[in-house]
């Protein structure tokens, strides 16, 4: 994960600064087998060339259901990056909070349709819920076995990745990622 | 007549469906049908063989760990090494498997079964000064129940008391899942699809400060199923214990066994394993030795292609035929020596119990024996319950004497060489039952890639000779109080755990206009 840019970044943090820095986790959610539906993890694998610091976790949830397992409790900030179904062009990034989401999830049958909403509303009720949660959502082109995102989502990785990095420093007010 | 249609993702395509026809208030017939192709075999084709292990963990969120020892047994036997694996590896690989399951099981009970059964409203009358039952309660009365909220009304039957107490649990479980999943990754790596487990052993090497951290999770996962899990569950069974005597099924048992206890034997039908190998009818209670060249799929009622029909895993063939008359199912229907059979727990268990293992026999006969029922009870909603939890005791019981037979600094892998041409099968039972993978390599990659999966056994559609699959003869019969509110058609299809879904995670928004920010 430690490229050469990132060991820059490491160094740009202010020393002893490290018990306060925000905790911070970035999580891509999706299928890498389904071209965009992959896209969560498409951007996470590119993420993990940028940042390189101990207070930013990066966590390829793939299809797990209960988000809340891999994500620590208490943490500052939620950053979750996944396909999204809204109907306008492909490629088109979304910028949700919870409350934006169908919380009209009907009770589970197996274990796949636990949910984002449902896995963050447990967590808020055991009052483990990061302070703020920020979903980040593409619109899919193509959601269909490949490992390659289409050329319309392939296109907008970099701002893409210039939003979620925007969002991580938002938060990481002590240090500024290698862009 | 009525038709009852349980489906319960509508808005996302490619989940599970149950139709269900009912005449008299009994079920006449049952369709289940899996709603989503699943061609992701045809992305392995022309790939390097090691990427087996990497990409069928994808296929599925709920049980990766699974596919990638299913996929590391196959590509062991391609590779001519599945009796060279170092004792090491062997055992790291049963560890990663045994936390998987256990975390599962866990999770499957509280988190999916338990909410047919316990009635969490009821915490709204709690009176008491527990931090999450009181915040359990400020939902309930904000109408903020979510993931809680029951599906039907009617046929709860546990007391308030017990009803709050299980909620508490459900919560106490949360945890004890990551747990699970923590104790996986001090040997997988990370968690999901994790890095560990490879053809030849496991990349991780053993130390004495992971083996300590191992066994401390371990510990207190075996608190729980001992003093939360499996008292909840029998709980459970005595207040429904109707239930033991709903949902038979077919009567027929398949389990691939699981958790390799040797590393020197090459065929894996013939591998001592914890969980054995083998088929089990209800009529006998006999374990029959595991012939793989029984299995076969059927396709004459799923949307492929006719001629794909009847043909063993090694030279399956995936070919989509949307809108063929008669199918219903993109699940093909998996048969042994042309029959219906049951996986998962239930078949792993009754295989280990009726081959004498002294350990399981002592669990099941005491279990039984506190409800005085016959063996002929373990198939039914209950018996499927009961074993997942005895299952789960079972083996994280036996986990600890693992742990101490590992020997750190010594090797847990072995080298191989990707041959140009072979083939492989790996058969391992995952957490849902049996899973099995197979492979045919030709010049060093990737010819053809075949996973049967344990849901397409248990939800499979109808075969080529009209036999209805495991869950629709478990349907079939059952007597419905309240059309309603079918729970009986609930409780039978999350007994056997389904796992159709696999794979699709798109989010949807409330409405196109609500909440929404465009940013780019």
């Amino acid at each position: 994960m430690a490229g050469s840019k990132s060991a820059k970044a490491e160094l740009s943090r202010p020393p002893g600064k490290e018990a306060a820095q925000p905790r911070i986790t970035v999580l891509g959610i999706g299928n890498l087998l389904l071209r965009d539906e992959g896209v969560g993890i498409h951007l996470i694998q590119r993420l993990a060339d940028k940042v390189n610091s101990p207070n930013i976790k990066l966590i390829d949830g793939g299809t797990t259901p209960d988000i809340l397992s891999l994500v620590d409790n208490n943490i500052d900030k939620l950053i979750i990056i996944d396909a999204a179904v809204v109907g306008d062009k492909p490629g088109t990034i979304y910028r949700f909070d919870i409350d934006d989401l169908d919380p009209g999830e009907p009770s589970p049958m197996s274990l796949h349709e636990l949910g984002l909403v449902n896995s963050l509303k447990i967590m808020n009720l055991f009052g483990n819920c990061p302070k703020e949660v920020t979903i980040i959502g593409v619109e899919p082109k193509v959601v269909d076995y490949g490992l390659k995102l289409s050329p319309e989502l392939e296109k907008k990785m970099p701002r893409l990745m210039e939003l979620v990095l925007n969002e991580i420093n938002k938060t990481n007010t002590y240090m500024e990622v290698e862009r | 007549m009525n038709k009852i249609i349980v489906d319960p993702i509508t808005r996302i395509e490619g989940h599970l469906k149950v139709e269900v026809t009912v005449e008299n208030g009994v079920v006449k017939d049952a369709d289940s049908s899996g709603m989503m192709f699943r061609g992701i075999e045809l992305i392995l084709q022309g790939r390097d063989p090691r990427d087996a292990q990497r990409y069928t963990q994808r296929i599925c969120g709920v049980c990766p760990t699974s596919h990638s020892i299913a996929a590391t047994l196959n590509l062991d036997s391609a590779f001519g090494i599945a009796d060279k694996i170092p004792d090491n590896g062997r055992i790291v690989r049963n560890l990663i498997l045994g936390a998987a399951h256990i975390a599962d099981h866990i999770l499957h009970f509280y988190h999916l079964t338990a909410l047919d059964y316990v009635d969490v409203t009821k915490v709204a009358g709690y009176t008491g000064n527990d931090t999450t039952l009181k915040s359990v309660k400020a939902f309930i009365e904000r109408g903020e129940l979510g993931p809680f909220v029951p599906r039907y009304e009617g046929d709860y039957r546990l007391s308030d008391q017990m009803n709050i107490e299980a909620t508490a649990h459900y919560v106490k479980a949360l945890e004890m899942r990551r747990k699970g999943q923590e104790m996986l990754t001090i040997f997988g790596g990370k968690m999901p699809h994790n890095m560990g487990v490879i053809p030849g052993g496991v990349t991780e090497t053993v130390t004495v400060d992971k083996i300590a951290s191992f066994l401390w999770k371990l510990n207190e996962l075996r608190d729980f199923i001992d003093n939360v899990y499996i008292p909840d569950v029998l709980a459970v069974a005595e207040v429904y214990s109707d239930y033991f005597g709903i949902g038979a099924g077919c009567g027929n048992l398949l389990s691939y066994g699981s958790f390799d206890l040797e590393g020197n034997v090459a065929d894996l039908t013939k591998r001592k394993r914890l969980l054995k190998q083998g088929t089990v009818s209800a009529t006998d209670l006999k374990l029959n030795p595991l012939e793989p060249a029984k299995i076969m799929e059927h396709v004459k009622h799923s949307w492929y292609e006719d001629s794909s029909t009847g043909k063993h895993p090694t030279e399956g063939m995936t070919k989509p035929q949307l809108g063929k008359v008669g199918a219903y199912s993109w699940s093909k229907a998996p048969r042994y020596d042309g029959k219906v059979y049951e996986v998962g727990p239930l078949a792993r268990v009754v295989a280990t119990y009726v081959s004498g293992d002294a350990t399981v026999k002592q669990m099941v006969d005491s279990t039984l024996a506190r409800f005085k029922a016959s063996p002929k009870a373990l198939f039914s909603v209950l018996g499927r319950h009961a074993a997942r939890a005895l299952y789960c005791k079972f083996v994280a019981d036996t986990m600890p004497g693992w742990l101490l037979e590992l020997k750190p600094g010594e090797p847990a892998y072995v080298d191989y060489e990707i041959p140009d041409e072979a083939s492989g099968m790996g058969l391992v039972d995952g957490a849902r039952g049996a899973l099995g993978h197979w492979v045919q390599i030709k010049d060093k990659k990737i010819a053809n890639y075949q996973c049967v999966v344990p849901s397409t056994w248990n939800l499979g559609p109808r075969d080529d000779k009209g036999q209805p699959g495991a869950v629709e003869q478990a349907l079939i019969g059952t007597r419905i109080k309240d059309e309603k509110n079918p729970f009986e058609i609930v409780r039978i299809v999350r007994s056997f755990d389904p796992c159709l879904a696999c794979a699709v995670h798109v989010i949807t928004p409330k409405g196109k206009e609500i909440g929404r920010f465009k940013v780019c």
